[in-house]
């Protein structure tokens, strides 16, 4: 009988009294893609990190081979031939490509090195592993999805056997996704193990093929894939039954229009060409379109980021001189909710409270004196409205986790009772249980009266959120789908020059 | 909060405390501070130093607590640093007033005194103010004219001998503005004196201010702020300014200062002991050295620095008995040194001083203490 | 939390210079102490707003002695103390408007700004002075370092008033709030719709405007002004701030803190001279007690994932 590669036995890890993992047990084939599911909070992140040698377990075995191992440090796990992929990156932004590839395996000779050397060794464990890449470049002049592949052939070249990813499609659109679906099932084939872990259950059930769930630090279900199915595994998540993943949409029939884009022109890259699109009142216009299509820079040119793109902009029946900061944004009665909570849209060291008012600040505020109880008053009901889950509305931002920190976010774009509600990437990195509440919340926003524009690089909330969708490719608007559901994604993704 | 972070937070603060102790002790040895012993009759000085940092005047401090040790004087000393800032100088005086001591010293960093002689004279102790002036001190200090009149003197006679003159000879003299006009009268007299010595443009004192760069055809005038670096900065600057082929007469206000202008003279070749000659000022170890083995190093002015401390002493015992200085200005010891004099005053092969200059009229009454008998190394007692 | 930790190193320190110096704990030592720490705790309440904002001033390292300069001038020439305090708020404004557009429009770093404007203010404040130091004619005029009710002198009681003030600023104001929001995360503040340039440019101007009021205070402390004074403010404000918790990141900090810090100072420099430490020994240590402080606060933090 073979030893399986990897063989995890009765994990435990506790901080103070809170039990983080409890007799996690499972064990991993070579060439199998293994997914970890699980809410935030459910130990996720911190069974990787054991792995990665990060985190000392306080119990348990974990056996490579059938032969027991422990790590002290990071380094002793990758020479074990274990290799962490996070979520945030950690790259040199400044060294090329290839320099990055080989950190900490520098070519040496007689102490020295050179970057030649780098992109000599970098370009052939390239070739061997059959990735293409850009070796010359700076990191930082990389996409997303690239600097992934640079991380996983960093794992690769060093003949790691068991590789662990982190949420590694959160942040791409469809054809990145599928690229690195694809790279996984390579490299199983090539005798690699993978862990998965993901909150993307389309991408489970497409590309691994044994899953785990995890829920309050214990391991409640692991089966092959092939034996289960998405409403089973939620189940396994939240210990509850759910029986739509999806919020039912009200039919809306509002005639007035909150915001009407005309003839928006951008020549500068990413391009518009021509764009013009309407959202009424109560309606949910989604925007859908690969990388550079233009959704996103419709949604960031709303938000003032643009100021080069030319056009008509009508909000609430005002037409607007152009969008030139996000001052004027604010001031059009355009909330706009940007993609990247942490870096973009909340300041973490806030609180709950100062976050929901910070944009209102002026309406809270007599003579420029703070009035404490309206204050008050305003994030109380904030929090109840996006249901929000902390320990109080004075705890810091950053202790949140990112469901709830995507709620205080869009929460504080509310607070001002906008026309119209521009959202980016609205439920990135945030776990089924959040992501079901905010669609939850943006449903009921509609059904008052709210509209909204959302573009998001998930195809499936797309299709569940948006009461119209419009299809973006090259920078027009090339396909409306009307009242889409979930059979819709292939049509959207068809017009929208994706997978065909 | 994390039992870790407490720990070592403890920890670091105890050894920070420790290393304070220690640093404290070891500066601190053979005085004490107001609590610790000391009979009735002792003397209780407290006594603010330009600063501990420089060996120029950390000197002062060390050699009169050896003194004091060694001759068992009854004279206790607590030291204050006043780090060369004017707002430690005046923090200094608050907390040496708090002292209450029998009388206190102070070496000012600046004439920024008015907020420190404010502090001084509210006290009513009697206080010395040594080398710059606090109102409401009785001032001991160098006479800076005469010790450039002097120096002018002893270079004058030699070089006129070797035929300089106002067609080959440029004088370099070297001020430091920030120190004062009186600081700087030692180069300005210098170069009155020489100047009719060797024919060159003579010009009334006054007319030679901190802003002045050039005097008449002959002479120039920088600011080395009494450093090495800036002096050698300043005078690498100006050297297009010096013709070519003149000799070179230099004279600053103290020894560093001079060392940084010769090197910037060896460094553009013009440190030929034939067409250089150097007046030092300052009697420290570079000094000493330079006027018994360099040949272009003719004169010393000598303040012997290093003994400061005695003489403020004795001046701050003769105030406390109710003596009036008869002077204005208490003169600390002075004597211009040239080759053949150097070893009447100090030891063979080294800068150690071993006899002071005898007293003159301003500093006669000092001898009535007796605590200059005491120590027992100046010329005539 | 940090405040309490803080208050309980202070008195560590009063306990131990206490029993090297008896003399240490006395009304008259205490009352030394806030008097010299004053001009420094003036410069840190300035300090602490622009670390808050995510900024830092260098420049305050110039902005105190040309205070001081000004100061003294307009005393001379005969101002009164109002007009003149007026004056030199009025260069400070400058200063610190310069500082703000630099590191607001021009969006050139805080530390290359403001280490420019070190320059150019230090340089202003020697070049006015020729150099030397500027006494007042009228000893008089000294009257903010004058003492007055509870024989308490004047600038403690201003910087009592003052550090009521900012401390109120910063918890119930919009513009404090802006302060930690642009200070916490520049760029969500600005996709927010505040006006960060506003904002910063205000920053530093306050701080700019603090400065060069302590540099009057030390003048009337010193009864001269001066343009050799007051060039270690800079790192010693920012010493006092980061001490009492402000985050170098920008976003947190706050008034307590900020004053704990500078008292934690002035009683270390207060005590080592006492017990006769030189002065560069004191450097050491301020920079130790700084050091353990960034790393205690940095320990916190990355537990945080901050």
């Amino acid at each position: 009988m073979v030893e399986p590669l990897l063989a995890i036995d009765g994990l435990a890890k506790q901080y103070g009294h809170h039990r983080v993992l409890e007799g996690v047990s499972f064990t991993l084939e070579a060439g199998e893609t293994a997914a970890l599911i699980g809410e935030n909070g459910a130990g996720k992140s911190t069974l990787a990190k054991v792995l990665a040698g990060a985190v000392r377990p306080d119990d348990g075995k974990i056996c490579i081979d059938g032969k027991e191992v422990s790590f002290a440090t990071p380094r002793e796990a990758l020479t074990h031939g274990i290799a962490f992929i996070p979520q945030e990156l950690v790259y040199v932004p400044n060294l090329s490509v290839a320099e990055n590839i080989v950190l900490g395996r520098w070519p040496r000779r007689a102490g020295m090195t050179s970057p030649a050397w780098a992109l000599r060794q970098a370009a052939s464990e390239a070739r061997r592993f059959g990735f293409q890449l850009p070796l010359d470049r700076q990191m930082m002049a990389l996409s997303l999805a690239q600097q992934q592949m640079v991380e996983i052939l960093k794992a690769v070249a060093r003949n790691s056997r068991i590789i662990v990813l982190d949420e590694p499609t959160a942040a791409l659109n469809s054809e990145d996704s599928q690229q690195l679906l694809d790279l996984m099932s390579g490299l199983a084939t090539s005798g690699v193990g993978v862990i998965y872990i993901s909150h993307r259950l389309d991408e489970v059930f497409r590309a691994c093929r044994t899953v785990h769930v995890l829920r309050n630090g214990r391991l409640v279900h692991s089966s092959a894939v092939s034996d289960t199915n998405p409403k089973d595994i939620i189940r396994h998540m939240l210990g509850r039954s759910i029986d739509e993943v999806i919020v039912p949409k009200e039919r809306f029939d509002g005639s007035t229009k909150v915001l009407e884009l005309e003839d928006w022109e951008r020549s500068a890259s990413p391009p518009l060409r021509r764009v013009s699109l309407a959202v009424y009142e109560g309606e949910i216009v989604g925007l859908y379109g690969v990388r550079g299509a233009g959704a996103e820079t419709i949604a960031e040119t709303l938000g003032g980021l643009h100021p080069d793109v030319r056009g008509r902009t009508t909000v609430a029946g005002h037409a607007l001189h152009a969008l030139r900061h996000p001052v004027a944004s604010r001031r059009a009665g355009i909330a706009y909710v940007p993609a990247d909570r942490k870096s973009q849209g909340l300041v973490l060291t806030l609180s709950v409270q100062q976050s929901f008012s910070l944009l209102v600040m002026r309406a809270l505020s007599r003579f420029g004196v703070i009035a404490g109880r309206q204050e008050g008053a305003t994030a109380r009901r904030l929090a109840s409205e996006v249901r929000l889950r902390a320990r109080g509305l004075g705890q810091m931002v950053g202790e949140l986790s990112g469901g709830n920190q995507q709620k205080v976010l869009v929460g504080s774009r509310l607070a001002s009772t906008p026309n119209v509600l521009v959202l980016q990437e609205p439920t990135r990195g945030v776990d089924v249980g959040a992501r079901l509440e905010i669609h939850r919340l943006l449903r009921q926003l509609a059904k008052d009266g709210t509209g909204a524009l959302l573009v998001t690089s998930d195809i499936e909330e797309a299709t569940i959120l948006s009461d119209r969708l419009l299809i973006l490719r090259d920078g027009a608007i090339v396909h409306e789908i009307h009242q889409p559901t979930l059979s819709s994604q292939a049509e959207a993704l068809h017009a929208a020059g994706g997978l065909d | 909060m994390h039992r870790p972070v407490q720990f070592v937070t403890t920890v670091s603060t105890a050894i920070l405390l420790a290393a304070t102790a220690a640093c404290g002790n070891s500066v601190d040895t053979s005085t004490a501070g107001k609590t610790s012993g000391g009979t009735s009759s002792t003397f209780k000085i407290s006594f603010s130093n330009y600063t501990e940092a420089a060996p120029l005047f950390r000197v002062i401090h060390t050699n009169l607590d050896k003194a004091i040790k060694d001759k068992g004087a009854d004279v206790k000393v607590k030291w204050y640093d006043n780090a060369g800032d004017p707002a430690k100088m005046l923090q200094n005086a608050q907390l040496m007033v708090a002292d209450k001591p029998d009388a206190i010293v102070i070496y000012p960093v600046s004439s920024a005194t008015l907020g420190v002689g404010k502090v001084l004279g509210d006290s009513k102790i009697p206080c010395v103010s040594v080398n710059l002036d606090t109102a409401a001190c009785h001032f001991l200090n160098i006479n800076n004219r005469a010790l450039g009149e002097g120096t002018a003197k002893v270079i004058g006679d030699i070089v006129k001998q070797r035929g300089w003159n106002a067609t080959n000879t440029t004088v370099l003299i070297g001020q430091n503005a920030a120190a004062g006009e009186q600081v700087n009268d030692c180069v300005r007299y210098f170069y009155t004196t020489i100047a009719p010595m060797l024919g060159l443009d003579v010009v009334d004192a006054a007319s030679i201010t901190a802003k002045t760069t050039k005097i008449g055809a002959n002479a120039i005038q920088f600011d080395g702020v009494s450093q090495l670096q800036p002096s050698f900065e300043a005078v690498k600057n100006l050297l297009p300014s010096i013709p070519k082929g003149n000799n070179i007469i230099l004279y600053t206000v103290n020894n560093d200062s001079t060392n940084g202008a010769l090197r910037a003279l060896v460094d553009a070749g013009r440190g030929d002991k034939a067409k250089l000659v150097i007046g030092g000022l300052g009697g420290d170890e570079a000094g000493i050295k330079a006027l018994r083995n360099d040949p272009r190093w003719l004169a010393e002015g000598d303040i012997f620095v290093s003994w400061w401390g005695e003489y403020a002493v004795a001046m701050a015992q003769a105030l406390a008995k109710g003596k009036t200085p008869p002077n204005q200005v208490t003169a600390l010891p002075q004597i211009i040194l040239d080759k053949q004099t150097v070893d009447q005053y100090h030891k063979a092969g080294s800068a150690d001083v071993k006899l002071l200059p005898k007293l003159d009229p301003s500093n006669e009454y000092l001898r009535d203490g007796g605590f200059l008998q005491v120590v027992g190394n100046i010329a005539g007692l | 939390m940090r405040a309490l930790l803080l208050t309980g190193f202070l008195v560590l320190i009063i306990i131990y210079f206490t029993t090297r110096d008896s003399a240490f704990l006395s009304r008259e030592n205490g009352l030394n102490i806030l008097v010299n720490a004053s001009v420094i705790g003036i410069v840190s309440l300035g300090q602490v707003l622009t670390i808050i904002s995510g900024g830092f001033d260098l420049s305050v390292s110039g902005t105190v002695p040309l205070g001081s300069v000004v100061f003294a001038i307009l005393v001379n020439r005969g101002w009164g103390i109002l007009p003149a305090v007026g004056g030199v708020l009025a260069v400070g404004a400058v200063c610190g408007l310069v500082n703000g557009l630099l590191v607001a429009k021009v969006n050139i770093n805080p530390l290359i700004a403001t280490l420019g404007t070190l320059s150019v203010t230090g340089g202003i404040a020697l070049t006015i002075a020729d150099g030397l130091q500027i006494p007042f004619s009228d000893p008089n005029a000294g009257v903010l370092a004058e003492q007055s009710l509870f024989g308490v002198n004047n600038h403690v009681w201003i910087l009592i008033a003052l550090s009521i003030a900012i401390f109120l600023v910063l918890r119930y104001t919009v513009f404090g709030r802006y302060l930690y929001a642009v200070g916490g995360n520049r760029e969500a503040a600005r996709l927010g719709g505040i006006r960060v340039s506003a904002v910063t440019t205000g920053v530093y101007v306050s701080s700019a405007m603090l400065a060069s009021l302590a540099g009057a205070v030390l003048a009337s402390q010193l009864l001269t002004g001066s343009g050799t004074v007051g060039t270690g403010s800079a790192l010693l404000s920012i010493a006092a701030v980061i001490l009492g918790g402000a985050s170098l990141a920008g976003g947190v900090g706050g008034v307590p803190g900020t004053l704990i810090g500078v008292l934690i100072l002035g009683t270390l420099a207060n005590g080592m001279a006492i017990i006769s430490v030189p002065a560069f020994y004191q450097t050491i240590a301020t920079g130790l007690v700084l050091l353990l402080a960034v790393g205690v606060s940095q320990a916190r933090r990355l537990r945080l994932g901050i």
